[in-house]
C-alpha cells in the first residue's frame, strides 16, 4: 500500500511537473506557405501582374514594381496558401491597348509546396516544383511567405524582404 | 529532258525561224484592168518604144523569169493610156520620127524599186516564240508595200525630167503573221496595178504634151497612198468628212466623244514576313471595294499603231489591313496542367476576344511621275471597228506619304520610291462611225511594291510549335511595309463626236 502511495506521489509529481516544463519550452515550429515560381514565358512585357483569390482582379494590387514591368524570361516568387488566381497586364500588340488575362482556374497552393507557373502569351502552364526558400533566392518575391504575415505587395515589398530575412531567424531548417 | 528545256530548245528554234522568216514576192504581176481604164490622150501618131523595164530590190522569191510578166503588164497599162507599143529601136534625138515620118519615136526607160514595210508589236511575237514555240497564232503585222517608179521620156521636143511616182498600199495580218505572205503580195498586186495605170497615163499625157499636143498641165502627185479595204488593222486616220465645221464642234471632236461608265474594282494590300522558324508568309492582308458610275471624255483609238504618254498623276487609297485569325492548341506534357487564359479589358473586367486579328487603317498616297508604253490594235472596217489597247507604265519617281491608325496610336511619314510601281491598262471596243456610237470595257491594274510604313508595325505569324517552350505560339512579327494592287474596271457607252 504504501508501495502505491509511493507512486501516485510520484505520479502526481510528475503530471504537476509536465505543464511547468512546457510552458517554460520554446513555440512549436510554424509552417511556410507554398511557393509559385513564376516565369514570363510570352513574348510580352508583363505591365502588371496581380494575385487575388476571387476571380475579380479589379480589387487585387498590382505587385509591379517601377514602370519596366517585368520581361520576357524574367522570373519571381509568389508565397501563399489556399487558391490563388494570377492576372497580367500586356498590350494585345504594340500598338493596341493593354488586356488582362486570368488563370480561368485558380492555382491550388499548400504549405512548403513548391510549383512553377509559367505564363504563355494566351495560356498557363502549372507543373511541381522545388520549395524555394524565400531567403536563399535573389528573384523578386510576392506574396506572404509565412501565415502570420500579411499579402506583400510592390508598395511594402522592401519592408517585407526585410522582415522575411528576419523571420528566417526561427524558420525551421529547410 | 525536263518539258521546260524541251519548249526552250523548241522556242530558240522557232525563234530563228521567225527570224529567218517568209520572204514576200515582190514581183507580183497586177490584174488586168479589163478595159476599164479610159484612154484620155490619142498617141495614135507617137510609135511609143519601151527600151527599158527594170527592177531592182528584188526578193529570193522572185525569179529571173518574173520580169517578162511584169513588164507585160506595164505595157498592157501604156496600150491602155494610149497607144500601142513597139520594140525598142536606134537611139533617138529630141524630135525624131519613124523612117516613114508618119510617126513620132519616143522612147521609155522604166526602172521600178519595190519595197515593203512591216509594224509588228513585239510583245505578242516574243510570246509567240516563248514560251509558245511558235505556235501562238495572235501575232499582228501590219504595213504597207511601196514601188517607186522613175521614168524617162526620150525623142520629145525638148527634154522633161523623168516622171516620179510612188504608190503604196497597207497590207495586214492578225493570226500567224509569220508564216503568211499572201497580204504582202496582194498589196503590191494593188500598188501595180495603181502604179502602172497611173505611170502609164503621165507617160501619155508627157508624150501628148512634149510632141505638139494640147498644152496640159502636168502638175501631178508624186505619191499615191492607197486606203485599205474590207476587213483590216486600220493605220490609217479615218478619213470621214466632219460633221460640222463649227468651232465648237471642232473641239468637241478633238476631244474624242462622251462616254458614260459603270465602273467597279478592288483595291488589295499585303504585308509578307519572315518568322524565326524561317517561314515566309503573308501576315497581313486587307481588300477594299468600290462601285459607281462615271461620266467622262474619251477617245477611242483610230489606228493601230505604239504611244508613249508620261505619266504623272497622284493615288491615294484607304485602307484596312488585317492579321488572320487563328487557334492556339494545346500542348500537353504529362504532370503539368494547362489553364486557359481569360482575356478582358481591364478598364471594364468585362470579356474581349483575344484572338481578334490586328488590324491597321492605313492612308497610302503617292504622287509620281513615269513613263507609259502602249498599243492600239484597231480592226475592222470603214464601217466598223474593233478597238483594243494594252498600256504598260512605270513609275520611275514616287513621293509617298503613309499614315497608319490602330487603336488611339497614329503615325506617318513621308518616303520616296524608285522603280517601285506601275500600271497595266486594257480595253477592247467597238466602234459604229457611222452611227457615231461606241461601247468598250476596260480594266487597269496599278501595283505598289513595298509601300513603306512610317515604322515596323506588328503582326502575327502562323501558329508554330516553340521546342524551347513547347508550346504552340504566333510570334510576334514586325513588317515595314505593305505591298498594294488595285483593279478597276469599267464597262462603257459611248457617243463619238
Amino acid at each position: 500500500m504504501d508501495i502505491l502511495r509511493i507512486l501516485r506521489l510520484i505520479a502526481g509529481a510528475m503530471m504537476l511537473a509536465v505543464p511547468l516544463s512546457c510552458a517554460s519550452g520554446e513555440a512549436p515550429p510554424v509552417e511556410p506557405n507554398g511557393v509559385l515560381l513564376i516565369v514570363n514565358a510570352s513574348q510580352f512585357t508583363f505591365l502588371e501582374l496581380r494575385f487575388h483569390q476571387t476571380p475579380d482582379y479589379l480589387s487585387a494590387d498590382n505587385v509591379l514594381e517601377g514602370t519596366e514591368g517585368m520581361v520576357p524570361e524574367a522570373e519571381a516568387l509568389f508565397y501563399g496558401d489556399a487558391d490563388w488566381y494570377v492576372t497580367y497586364y500586356r498590350r494585345k500588340s504594340q500598338l493596341e491597348d493593354v488586356l488582362a488575362f486570368t488563370t480561368a482556374t485558380p492555382i491550388q497552393m499548400k504549405s512548403l509546396r513548391g510549383q512553377k507557373l509559367t505564363i504563355f502569351d494566351q495560356s498557363f502552364r502549372v507543373e511541381m516544383g522545388d520549395y524555394v526558400d524565400p531567403k536563399t533566392t535573389d528573384f523578386p518575391i510576392y506574396g506572404v511567405p509565412f501565415p502570420a504575415q500579411t499579402s506583400t505587395t510592390s508598395a511594402s515589398r522592401r519592408a517585407q524582404r526585410t522582415q522575411i530575412r528576419t523571420l528566417g531567424a526561427v524558420l525551421p531548417p529547410s | 529532258m525536263r518539258p521546260p528545256l524541251l519548249i526552250l530548245i523548241a522556242s530558240l528554234l522557232a525563234g530563228l525561224l521567225l527570224a529567218t522568216g517568209c520572204a514576200p514576192a515582190r514581183l507580183v504581176v497586177p490584174l488586168r484592168s479589163a478595159g476599164t481604164s479610159s484612154r484620155s490622150v490619142d498617141l495614135q501618131h507617137v510609135q511609143l518604144e519601151l527600151c527599158s523595164f527594170t527592177i531592182t530590190n528584188r526578193s529570193p522569191k522572185d525569179g529571173p523569169e518574173a520580169l517578162a510578166p511584169m513588164q507585160a503588164a506595164f505595157e498592157d497599162s501604156l496600150r491602155q493610156a494610149g497607144g500601142g507599143v513597139e520594140p525598142c529601136g536606134t537611139p533617138v534625138e529630141a524630135g525624131a520620127y519613124t523612117l516613114d515620118r508618119a510617126r513620132r519615136r519616143i522612147q521609155v526607160r522604166a526602172h521600178l524599186i519595190p519595197s515593203e514595210q512591216t509594224s509588228r508589236t513585239y510583245f505578242l511575237d516574243a510570246l509567240a516564240i516563248y514560251p509558245f514555240s511558235g505556235l501562238f497564232p495572235l501575232t499582228p503585222a501590219w504595213g504597207r508595200t511601196t514601188v517607186s517608179a522613175k521614168a524617162r521620156l526620150h525623142g520629145l521636143d525638148t527634154p522633161v525630167p523623168p516622171i516620179e511616182l510612188q504608190v503604196s498600199a497597207p497590207f495586214s495580218m492578225v493570226f500567224y503573221s509569220w508564216y503568211r505572205t499572201a497580204p504582202i503580195e496582194k498589196a503590191y498586186r494593188r500598188t501595180y496595178q495603181t502604179l502602172f495605170q497611173a505611170l502609164s497615163q503621165r507617160i501619155a499625157r508627157h508624150i501628148e504634151a512634149g510632141t505638139g499636143g494640147r498644152d496640159r498641165s502636168i502638175d501631178e502627185p508624186t505619191e499615191i497612198r492607197l486606203r485599205g479595204e474590207g476587213a483590216r488593222i486600220v493605220t490609217e486616220a479615218p478619213s470621214q468628212a466632219p460633221v460640222s465645221e463649227h468651232l465648237l464642234w471642232t473641239y468637241l471632236s478633238a476631244a474624242g466623244g462622251v462616254e458614260v461608265s459603270k465602273t467597279g474594282g478592288w483595291a488589295s494590300v499585303r504585308s509578307r514576313a519572315r518568322s524565326d522558324f524561317g517561314v515566309q508568309e503573308t501576315v497581313g492582308s486587307g481588300k477594299a471595294t468600290a462601285s459607281g458610275y462615271r461620266i467622262a471624255l474619251f477617245k477611242p483609238p483610230h489606228r493601230t499603231g505604239f504611244f508613249f504618254p508620261p505619266r504623272l498623276g497622284f493615288f491615294s487609297q484607304e485602307i484596312t489591313i488585317s492579321g488572320f485569325r487563328q487557334a492556339l492548341p494545346q500542348f500537353r506534357i504529362p504532370g503539368t496542367i494547362n489553364i486557359a487564359a481569360v482575356a478582358s479589358d481591364p478598364a471594364t473586367g468585362l470579356a474581349v476576344d483575344a484572338n481578334a486579328p490586328i488590324a491597321y487603317d492605313l492612308k497610302l498616297r503617292s504622287g509620281y511621275v513615269g513613263q507609259s508604253a502602249g498599243f492600239n490594235l484597231v480592226f475592222g472596217t470603214d464601217s466598223v471597228r474593233l478597238f483594243s489597247s494594252m498600256q504598260l507604265g512605270l513609275n520611275l519617281f514616287e513621293m509617298r506619304h503613309s499614315r497608319v491608325r490602330i487603336a488611339q496610336s497614329e503615325t506617318q511619314g513621308f518616303s520616296t520610291a524608285l522603280l517601285q510601281s506601275g500600271q497595266f491598262t486594257a480595253q477592247l471596243g467597238l466602234e459604229i462611225p457611222a452611227l457615231h456610237m461606241a461601247i468598250r470595257s476596260a480594266f487597269e491594274f496599278e501595283w505598289f511594291r513595298a509601300f513603306d510604313y512610317p515604322d515596323p508595325v506588328e503582326f502575327q505569324g502562323s501558329v508554330a510549335f516553340n521546342p524551347e517552350k513547347e508550346v504552340f505560339e504566333r510570334q510576334r512579327v514586325f513588317v515595314d511595309g505593305a505591298s498594294l494592287y488595285t483593279f478597276n474596271w469599267q464597262v462603257s457607252a459611248l457617243y463619238v463626236f
